[in-house]
């Protein structure tokens, strides 16, 4: 934290950055908040905890006080790059401030898992496999990390940000998962198309069209997104089912190759529908067919083409 | 009207009641807390707290066909097939009701009476459920609401004293009902002690309260300008989540689906949070940016809404609180407002 | 099962440089093929997006066809590249989701290929047969949104 602190504050004296974003406390460990610091003496609020789940990249659109720095995890970081790619950004403009990631512990995981609600927690620390929670009561509990930590952190094998970072803070993590990749996907793929169908069908019924999926989705950047688009309409207005599954099918489509997995579309979504699973087939399939992996290529994936493509048809 | 059941009698009485009108009830399917139809008393769950939609959409659905109409060059046809039948909800909360007595004096405003709306009310039941366990999210008692219920325009409340629930009737349709259950069941009157035991849990449940409410709606006013509103709306990514589980708000688009023989008028959910709300044919678009639209809503919730319609349009359930993916926290903005503002 | 005097319909988005001028040229060598197919020239095989496979399938469609030139031939280069890599995502994405992905085709065929043509339409038209009437939009949800009664 410390180590955090004075690498920004030394930013802000040798006048390198405008301002930071950021993870906030305000009073509970796990109440973080994203936030933009401009002043130098706020530099002492910055934290990083196991909670920081926000991907901080999403904020950087329409964001003009350049240069800034920006704290990323291993995950937000593979958003950048593809920001980058897609000429969204100016690298020289960002200094970037990697955090080495242990686990995001997913806050509806731990409340069910123990029964009570977020406030009983005082404090969680992630020692190598697994996770120590300290309670108001002052029991304190050694929990195995896989049941706490976020779907996403499960497979999240590559951790390394040596070779984006201006630079990187805090210990490499002793633990590294070792699930399979596309589990959930794999699953899905199981069954026949009519239980698809119906799985699917009853995940979207909810659906609010609330949008925060896209809006907290870094890489959903349009300034007209095809929701709000009127002339033609693309996407009716109305709840009915078909209007729903086209909604997040086109949502999924035009991800397909940019997804990087950050689980934030999941984490958000009101009525917890799967949404990372629709990303993650799309990603199965371009590592498998095109071994494509977004955030990690130089060149945009529907965007290119090679004579050799997969052609299973006519 | 007070009567007391016995707590293996309320499957009976959910029978009973579901014979003769459809009844919603809370909800768990996989991790979703959601209130919905139910056909089976297994299927209700009344240990969830709150549903992540709230009673508005039974109310104010997210969807509703106004008309369907037909044209072939001489008449146009239009038919309307709006049929309510009577239901029952089941185990809500006091925070619940409060929000439909905002939507009620919206929707019956002066000579602007919204009839859809006001239908479905008129031909529904409510059962609110006493909340002993509210949790950090919610601020209730800050608007003078009671978390046990009982007085915000229900027809039946209940209480789970420690062998049995009290049942307590607060309108014509709710005594007509229990004198029907007590008919059907033979339920007794409560004892003294149930009184006593009911009396004590009122007292023990508690919210955190924001102080002063009232005092922010001259005071947002006044600091229409204030450089903090940029300060606490800067996470806020204008997704619609805080607007759409609000009990009370109520923003709708109304569009036709047509094509050039037939089509439908549908009126549908709508957020004064997206960017597009205010933007209008011209291309100019009032509230561009993020800080105009959050302030926006704060300033109608507890300013604008309160001096025209009398009431507070907040009910403190704190759903915005833990559903909203930026992590703003309505009770420290409200708090801040109050200390930082004159 | 289907009723009575179905006949399927078939949305084809065709190239204007190659496919829609073989099936011109079918037409002009008095070629017969099955009627049930509405044609919809596009410039490019690449400018057909998804959402418009969607759309077809919302407003009636029981297959959506898109044709175009053949790889390394496109009048525009490489427009037809791209759409081979598109339609083969999307028609995994929708197999994914429950939607049966055997109501979408891509072809290549060329302006030379008249013969072709009619035989695609043919054999296309005959398999959407067997599969029957296209239930895309669900229409015994139609309505639904909005609270249900029983």
């Amino acid at each position: 934290m410390k180590e955090l602190q004075n690498i920004v504050k030394a930013l802000f004296k040798e006048d390198k950055i405008k301002s930071v974003l950021g993870y906030v406390t305000e009073d509970y460990f796990y109440n973080v908040k994203p936030v933009k610091i401009s002043k130098i003496e706020d530099s002492e609020k910055l934290t990083f905890n196991p909670f920081c789940v926000y991907n901080l990249v999403t904020y950087l659109k329409k964001e003009k006080d350049f240069p800034l720095a920006i704290l990323v995890k291993p995950c937000d970081i593979r958003a950048l790059r593809v920001l980058l790619l897609e000429n969204q950004l100016v690298r020289s403009n960002l200094f970037i401030i990697g955090l080495n990631c242990k686990g995001i512990i997913d806050k509806r995981k731990i409340t069910t898992l123990f029964h009570l609600e977020i406030s009983q927690i005082e404090s969680a620390e992630i020692l190598d496999r697994n996770v120590k929670f300290k309670f108001n009561s002052g029991k304190e509990i050694l929990e195995d990390i896989e049941k706490c930590i976020s779907e996403k952190c499960l497979v999240c094998k590559d951790r390394e940000l040596e070779g984006d970072c201006d630079i990187v803070v805090g210990e490499k993590p002793a633990y590294l998962p070792s699930s399979e990749d596309f589990l959930e996907v794999k699953e899905l793929e199981a069954l026949s198309l009519e239980e698809r169908a119906e799985y699917w069908n009853k995940a979207f019924r909810d659906c609010l069209r609330c949008y925060a999926c896209i809006k907290v989705c870094p890489l959903c950047y349009c300034e007209n997104c095809f929701v709000d688009k009127t002339t033609p309409q693309w996407v009716a207005k109305n709840y009915e089912i078909g209007t729903l599954r086209d909604f997040h099918i086109i949502r999924a489509f035009h991800l397909a190759g940019r997804c990087i997995d950050c689980g934030e579309c999941q984490r958000v979504c009101p009525v917890n529908i799967p949404l990372r699973r629709l990303n993650q087939k799309l990603r199965k399939i371009l590592k498998e067919e095109y071994n494509y992996t977004p955030g990690k290529e130089n060149e945009i994936f529907l965007g290119s083409f090679s004579p050799g493509d997969p052609d299973r048809f006519l | 009207m007070e009567i007391i059941v016995p707590k293996d009698k309320l499957k009976d009485i959910f029978e009973n009641i579901k014979e003769r009108f459809t009844v919603f009830a809370p909800q768990k399917d996989g991790d979703k807390k959601l209130l919905s139809q139910v056909k089976a008393f297994k299927e209700v769950d009344l240990s969830i707290l709150k549903t992540q939609s709230s009673l508005k959409e039974l109310l104010f659905p997210r969807f509703e066909i106004l008309f369907d109409y037909k044209w072939n060059k001489k008449e146009i046809t239009i038919k309307e097939d709006n049929v309510v039948k009577p239901q029952v909800v089941l185990g809500i909360r006091a925070c619940d009701i409060r929000g439909l007595k905002v939507l009620d004096n919206l929707f019956s405003w002066e000579n602007i009476k919204d009839n859809l709306y006001l239908e479905r009310r008129q031909k529904t039941v409510l059962i609110t459920q006493s909340c002993l366990k509210p949790d950090s999210f919610c601020f209730c008692q800050s608007f003078s609401i009671s978390p046990v219920g009982g007085e915000g325009g229900e027809d039946i409340n209940f209480t789970e004293l420690s062998d049995c629930y009290l049942f307590r009737s607060f309108s014509y349709a709710g005594e007509k009902l229990l004198k029907e259950l007590i008919e059907e069941f033979s339920f007794s009157l409560p004892a003294d002690k149930d009184k006593k035991a009911f009396e004590e849990l009122k007292e023990k449940t508690t919210t955190s309260k924001i102080a002063n409410i009232e005092e922010l709606a001259i005071k947002i006013k006044r600091n229409f300008y204030h450089n903090l509103w940029k300060d606490i709306s800067w996470s806020c990514l204008n997704c619609g989540i805080c607007t759409y589980t609000c009990p009370t708000c109520h923003c709708f688009d109304i569009v036709d689906e047509s094509n050039d023989r037939e089509g439908r008028r549908i009126r549908c959910w709508d957020s004064c949070m997206f960017s597009h709300f205010t933007a209008m044919a011209s291309g100019c678009n009032p509230r561009e940016t993020k800080e105009s639209r959050f302030r926006q809503r704060l300033a109608h919730k507890f300013s604008y809404f309160p001096e025209n319609l009398g009431i507070v349009a907040c009910t403190g359930c704190g759903r915005c609180i833990e559903l909203c993916p930026a992590g703003i926290n309505l009770q420290k903005i409200l708090t801040k407002l109050g200390r930082e503002c004159s | 099962m289907n009723e009575k005097g179905w006949r399927p319909k078939i949305v084809a988005f065709v190239c204007n440089w190659c496919t829609y001028a073989g099936a011109d040229l079918a037409g002009t060598v008095r070629l017969s093929y099955s009627p049930e197919v509405l044609l919809i020239r596009v410039p490019c095989s690449g400018r057909v997006t998804p959402f418009m496979v969607l759309k077809a399938f919302e407003r009636g469609a029981d297959a959506v066809l898109i044709s175009g030139c053949h790889p390394g031939d496109c009048h525009y280069g490489s427009g037809n590249y791209l759409a081979r890599r598109r339609f083969h995502l999307f028609k995994q994405l929708m197999e994914f989701v429950g939607i049966n992905p055997n109501r979408l085709w891509l072809s290549w065929v060329s302006a030379s290929e008249g013969g072709k043509f009619a035989n695609l339409i043919d054999k296309m038209v005959n398999e959407i047969k067997s599969l029957g009437k296209f239930n895309y939009s669900m229409e015994e949800t139609k309505g639904e949104g909005t609270p249900k009664h029983s």
